[in-house]
């Protein structure tokens, strides 16, 4: 079953196309994120998706009917803002129970619904306070009760921890997906956090410029990324891309650039090799970066550390390579802790090889 | 351009509302310290004091050992950077640069071949003649910095200026900031309520709860030795895991007992026996697919996945603890084999809510 199927979805306002050919399908209880930067059309989508804007073309099922000429009130969805609006002059209970008193469901029921969600949220302390005595988590949770109260086709949410400290945004991430598991209800989850799309969805689209670039799984997207944008978008820190030649040496595929010089014959297994073109770039991820004191098999190529993040748990390594500036992730206690000369290895994937020109990954 | 910056039991009430409560920090010359706290903990209202937005009620404000607080806002040689980028959009980059130099009265030739020196320091020549609506927001930010960076304060104050930033834009950001800062030596006071930034960039961090600051040491020392649960919550990503343990005491040996790893002897330390709590950071536990020397078989109930590392959720007792596993770690287990470190394990009165330190059996406290 499938509970949104979006078609060729076209938005522009005045001169900036903001949908641009948007087509996607988001199964039945599947949790699927849209994370783009600022700008990419993420809101514009929902708000289209809700019935707030009307698509200048392009078709909207919701569970197989078509809205597309629905009112939003109809759409049987919910939508999430950013900005959580309670109302300030009603309790924690009264502001989760408004859909359903709006709906005129007895009161009886109301009563049930509104305990269930608030013991699934933990905001059963709230339900009797008014929303200037909530925290800003607290808030949000409570936001997210009235809108999961009323069983919807969908429900929206869009950024919904932005606002949020740190600390309660990784908190409010793991009840988020706990809750969506245990209520098996559809999401589309919109954010420009990477870390929130790779670790809540089922399946990720990376919207950009009002097109989606990548749909895939989280691993798909990680490992497989489609294009330049998608590689440096998906990951802290950034997949390295750095601009090489291929050649070939006795037969081998040879990658050569300022600061390495690599024999990957492993890049024959690409089916378009024989049309590679001369100039490119290769991409690594920085935990696939290999770092040492000295030379070695593992660490052929001598380089520079320029910089060091320590961040606890791991360090980010800035390091020179040649011409080129690459990030490389080690662990807290690595040999190399310091700036200075130090000796890198990578083996280059064939599927890591980006086209210059059309700034996509070679397949 | 370096200055040394002393805050003396600084104390600021709005109302009812007691927002900073006697707090003191020295930053030295050059040097770059965090204000890590969550919103609501004061560090905005220290700045805004700094600043001179705001009058302290009591203590004192002092830059190379003169006292500020007698000092207008504009005449304290402040640079400030928000959240928000302050720079003029209809204004070129150039003019942006220049603008708060024709404010301090610099003459027009010095004016320009500054600009131009200061671009080129700051890999911003390029962007010159851009107007400053057409930047991206990582640039815009950059721009914010060194339109106020090329004043020459005597300490740059930063309030969360990654806010509004993606993710590759801050990563970028946090390293030319940091360059930056050691090129042209300068005292900087950052706050942030992201301890990314903090662990990343700072000489030293201060982490401040309700109004005080409650532990200041260099990135390193906060991350291993959390003087107590507030700290060791606050800093680490993923968030560290608290577990109720049961303190039992042989002489002055003490062991705790876990939920899943039995009794743990964790040598000497002052503490009574009783319920308390052990803090285990997510990659100190090791998960594995078989049975090993100290390992528990733990359920596992959901996995984030990162990419770079997956995270586990796994059942412990009655309630949930993290552990990072490589991203080759099979996806799909439903159990797993958990073992522990315990020199790097802490224990943390329950009553106080202080991390107690402890020695023995070559366990570094």
């Amino acid at each position: 079953m499938t509970a949104l199927a979006l078609h060729g979805l076209c938005k522009s306002f005045e001169q900036v196309l903001a949908l641009d050919d948007v087509t996607c399908e988001v199964a039945d209880s599947e949790f699927f994120c849209v994370v783009g930067p600022t700008n990419a059309g993420k809101s514009t989508l929902l708000k289209t998706i809700a019935g707030l804007h009307k698509p200048d073309a392009g078709r909207i099922d919701i569970c197989g009917r078509d809205v597309t000429a629905e009112q939003p009130k109809d759409r049987r969805v919910s939508l999430l803002f950013q900005n959580i609006a309670l109302f300030p002059t009603l309790t924690g209970y009264e502001n989760i129970a408004f859909p359903l008193r709006t709906a005129k469901v007895p009161e009886t029921e109301v009563a049930t619904r509104v305990q269930e969600v608030a013991a699934l949220l933990k905001v059963e302390h709230l339900l009797a306070r008014l929303p200037k005595t909530f925290s800003g988590g607290e808030q949000q949770r409570v936001a997210i009760g009235r809108a999961i109260v009323q069983a919807s086709d969908l429900l929206m949410l869009d950024e919904p921890l932005t606002n949020l400290d740190a600390r309660i945004r990784i908190a409010l991430r793991i009840e988020f997906k706990k809750l969506q598991k245990e209520s098996g209800q559809s999401v589309i989850y919109v954010t420009h956090d990477q870390v929130e799309a790779m670790s809540l969805s089922d399946r990720i689209a990376v919207l950009h410029q009002g097109r989606f670039q990548q749909i895939g799984t989280p691993d798909g997207i990680y490992h497989r990324p489609a294009n330049r944008f998608v590689a440096r978008f998906i990951g802290t820190p950034p997949m390295n891309l750095m601009e090489a030649e291929l050649i070939s040496q006795a037969d081998d595929p040879v990658l050569v650039a300022s600061g390495f010089r690599l024999a990957v014959p492993a890049l024959r297994g690409l089916a378009c090799y024989d049309s590679l073109p001369r100039r490119l770039a290769v991409g690594v991820r920085p935990e696939e970066v290999r770092v040492g004191p000295s030379e070695s098999e593992k660490t052929p190529l001598a380089g520079e550390v320029f910089w060091i993040e320590r961040l606890g748990s791991k360090s980010v390594l800035d390091a020179r390579l040649g011409d080129a500036t690459i990030k490389a992730v080690v662990g807290p206690d690595h040999v190399v802790s310091r700036e200075g000369p130090a000796w890198f290895g990578f083996d280059p994937k064939p599927h890591y090889l980006l086209d210059l020109q059309s700034e996509e990954f070679f397949r | 351009m370096i200055a040394k910056l002393e805050l003396r039991d600084l104390h600021k009430r709005f109302d009812d509302v007691e927002a900073v409560k006697g707090l003191s920090l020295t930053l030295a010359e050059g040097e770059f310290l965090s204000l890590l706290g969550p919103s609501g903990c004061g560090k905005s209202t220290t700045l805004a004091m700094i600043v001179g937005f705001l009058q302290p009620d009591e203590g004192d404000i002092l830059i190379d050992g003169r006292s500020i607080l007698q000092v207008a806002p504009q005449r304290r040689r402040i640079g400030l950077v928000f959240q928000d980028y302050a720079i003029f959009t209809r204004l070129s980059v150039r003019a942006n640069l220049a603008f708060g130099l024709e404010a301090q009265g610099v003459a027009r030739g010095e004016r320009k071949r500054r600009v131009a020196d200061f671009a080129e320091q700051l890999h911003l020549t390029h962007l010159l003649s851009r107007a400053g609506a057409s930047l991206n927001m990582g640039e815009m930010q950059a721009v914010a910095l060194a339109r106020v960076l090329i004043t020459e304060p005597k300490l740059l104050l930063l309030d969360e200026p990654m806010s509004n930033l993606d993710a590759a834009d801050r990563a970028d950001l946090r390293g030319e900031l940091k360059q930056l800062q050691k090129q042209l030596d300068q005292t900087v006071l950052y706050v942030t309520h992201d301890q990314v930034e903090a662990m990343s960039m700072s000489d030293r961090i201060a982490v401040m709860r309700e109004g005080l600051i409650i532990q200041v040491g260099s990135p390193e020392e906060i991350y291993r030795r959390p003087a107590n649960r507030f700290v060791a919550e606050f800093i680490g990503d993923p968030p560290i895991n608290i577990l109720p343990c049961e303190v039992l005491k042989s002489g002055a040996e003490i062991s705790a007992r876990t939920a899943c790893h039995g009794d743990l002897r964790l040598g000497k330390a002052e503490i009574d026996a009783g319920e308390h709590w052990l803090a285990v950071r997510p990659h100190v536990f090791r998960a594995g697919y078989e049975p090993g020397e100290g390992t528990t078989p733990v359920e596992v109930r959901f996995v984030e996945n990162f990419g770079a590392e997956h995270v586990l959720h796994v059942e412990y007792g009655d309630r949930l603890v993290r552990v990072v596993v490589p991203p080759s770690f099979a996806g799909n287990l439903d159990t797993v084999h958990l073992g522990l470190d315990l020199s790097a394990v802490h224990l943390i009165d329950r009553s106080s809510e202080n991390t107690v330190p402890r020695a023995a059996l070559g366990v570094p406290a």
